[in-house]
């Protein structure tokens, strides 16, 4: 059934992943709907770290100047082993990207601007108070939906063409279709989070703090409007505290032996961690992004994050298959791509689990996981989100071995300064594919025929940027044989081909696959 | 001593045996009815249950933050739902009747 505006794609719940595929389906001109259960925005601030890969999004969407005012730069996180004198850090000082440092937030400023740049500038409607009271699908894929308005208890019934089930945890969407979601909980761990104001003796703080001894956690971090977000991990001890929230976190703040004083919590929650992820993201129309495909530890503050770049990642294929642009196999990518990423965070957040709230383990066994030869610098990367890849789920042409080093089809297309004081990232800003053509300002000639084939056969989906071989970082970013080069890097900041002037079968190959306008 | 009549998530029947003072949640617990992932500290709603009409006013209503909590889970059923957790056993309770929450 085809997108128009009589009939707009469904997107379910308004959080950060929702948001974030209505905003690339709207800058695309293709009609969505966003509906949400709450009765309006959560006030309270939840999730509070945005790494150097989301930041990198933001900016490519044209959203970060907004943000950036509400977030304050960390350099990090600190691990301080009770009884041990060595304190390792995970530094993101040496990320390769424009944002090399954690960005201390909210997850209500992130909404907030998000919300701001969808309901305002693109003028797509939050429909809140608005739940689906049933969901379903038939095998050919066809869907039927009833929307219902909470206050007047009024349904509605639809057919979109497609759902995208941003839901949460709990999705409604994903258990009426019958995915699975399995996993485990955290057997008996309790995370308790507050933010509040504190008297702590004068410092600024530069690293978010992970204090860890052998039966509990306590993480402390400055906040942006200067008061402190405190999070502790244990075995259900501050939850069973007589006393009030503030009492029973000053105990495990003191009995960690911190000079800090809370003096006036804003907000505190408590939850039980799961690991679960969905083992199929997308069914006949509909497709899992956020929460209600995973949940894991939060260790490291990665979940808003990857929920994020889930929508980052479907919104653009959306939009081109919905404008009958791209063929439906596009869309079978997004599972392909963003489901090993899913098991790589869970895999990932397990593995600082282990050292941060392993509850019963020895400390020493722990600090031992932080001495592993390269871990600082592969945990950042992993961490800041720039050593994800999509390489091994990208199709390409498999008899055409790369003829250059820097990054491969798959992987992320690092930024660069282009002429005129723009940047790669900003030029991606129009949403469309971009062919990097990398040449010689001596020879330009062969460049400009490539860019100028491919804009004549493509039309308004790419556009083409030729960049001298002499510029500034080019050569650590993509290669000091880039040369004669070119990249087409998708829309979502991934190389898409890759490949020498003389080897454009690779380009025409996944322009082939990629667009049905192919001429 | 007493009998909480339980129908399962599968519409199946059986009763289970309470001592005075338990929680309905380390009851259903021995039976692996419900998880009680949180160890009954009213944070994760994993033994949601469901009480007969006619035994809700016996249990007392969910407080608001257990509503909220039950809600999160989008299967709160007003009149019915209730923690496990939250709810000790007595002899006024012999012969409850109560329906397993949906598995999350």
């Amino acid at each position: 059934m085809p997108v128009s505006a009589e009939n707009p794609i469904l997107i379910v719940g308004a959080g950060p992943t929702g948001m974030m595929v209505a905003i690339e389906l709207a800058r695309r001109g293709v009609p969505c709907r966003i509906v949400d259960r709450k009765e309006q925005p959560a006030a309270s601030s939840r999730a509070f770290t945005i790494h150097a890969r989301t930041m990198e999004v933001f900016e490519m969407q044209g959203t970060l100047p907004a943000f950036a005012r509400s977030c304050a730069p960390s350099r990090g996180f600190r691990f301080n082993f009770d009884g041990i004198a060595e304190t390792p850090v995970i530094d993101f000082g040496g990320l390769r990207s424009r944002y090399p440092y954690v960005a201390m937030t909210t997850q209500h400023d992130i909404e907030r601007v998000l919300r701001a740049h969808l309901t305002e500038q693109l003028g797509v409607p939050i429909e809140w108070n608005h739940e689906l009271a049933s969901f379903a699908q038939t095998d050919d894929g066809t869907i039927t939906a009833t929307l219902r308005d909470r206050a007047s208890q009024a349904g509605e019934q639809l057919n979109p063409p497609f759902v995208v089930a941003a839901d949460g945890i709990h999705s409604v969407v994903r258990k009426s279709i019958g995915l699975p979601f399995e996993g485990e909980a955290s057997e008996n761990m309790i995370m308790q989070m507050m933010d509040t104001h504190v008297d702590v003796p004068n410092r600024a703080p530069d690293y978010v703090e992970y204090y860890i001894k052998e039966t509990s956690f306590l993480l402390t971090a400055a906040r942006p409007d200067g008061s402190w977000r405190v999070l502790i991990s244990d075995q259900g001890e501050t939850a069973r505290h007589t006393g009030t929230r503030t009492e029973a976190f000053q105990a495990v703040v003191d009995d960690f032996g911190l000079d800090l004083k809370i003096v006036e919590p804003i907000w505190a929650t408590q939850w039980v961690i799961w690991k679960r992820l969905a083992e199929i993201y997308a069914r006949g129309n509909v497709y899992l992004a956020g929460d209600s495909a995973h949940v894991h530890s939060p260790t490291a503050g990665q979940g808003m994050n990857s929920c994020i770049q889930d929508g980052w990642n479907l919104g653009w294929k959306l939009a081109l298959v919905a404008r009958d642009e791209a063929p439906r196999a596009l869309l079978d990518t997004y599972q392909r791509e963003r489901l090993p990423i899913g098991k790589q965070l869970i895999a990932g957040t397990d593995a600082l689990h282990s050292i941060m709230m392993a509850h019963g383990v020895d400390t020493h066994e722990r600090l031992a996981l932080t001495q592993v030869p390269g871990w600082q610098r592969t945990t950042a990367e992993l961490i800041g989100g720039l050593s994800y890849t999509y390489r091994d789920d990208i199709d390409g042409e498999p008899d055409l071995a790369p003829p250059h080093s820097g990054p491969l089809p798959g992987d992320r297309a690092p930024d660069l300064d282009l002429p005129g004081g723009r940047t790669l990232y900003g030029a991606l800003g129009s949403g469309t594919h971009l062919l990097l053509l990398i040449a010689d300002d001596a020879t330009p000639g062969p460049a400009e025929a490539i860019a100028r084939a491919y804009r004549d056969r493509l039309g308004t989906l790419i556009e083409t940027e030729i960049v001298p071989t002499a510029t500034p970082g080019l050569a650590e970013a993509y290669g000091e044989d880039a040369d004669g080069s070119f990249a087409l890097i998708r829309p979502d900041g991934y190389i898409g081909a890759r490949g020498s002037f003389a080897q454009t079968r690779a380009l025409d190959g996944y322009i082939a696959r990629t667009f049905a306008r192919a001429h | 001593m007493g009998i909480i009549h339980v129908t399962g998530r599968d519409g199946s029947h059986v009763d289970v045996h309470g001592q005075e003072g338990e929680t309905l949640m380390r009851i259903l617990q021995a039976h692996d009815m419900v998880r009680g992932e949180c160890g009954g500290l009213k944070i994760c709603s994993t033994c949601h249950v469901y009480i007969a009409a006619n035994w809700y006013a016996v249990t007392g209503p969910a407080p608001p933050d257990e509503v909220d909590l039950i809600d999160g889970t989008l299967n709160y059923r007003a009149g019915a739902s209730r923690l496990a957790c939250q709810i000790a056993f007595t002899p006024a309770l012999d012969g409850l009747e109560l329906t397993l929450g949906p598995e999350i």
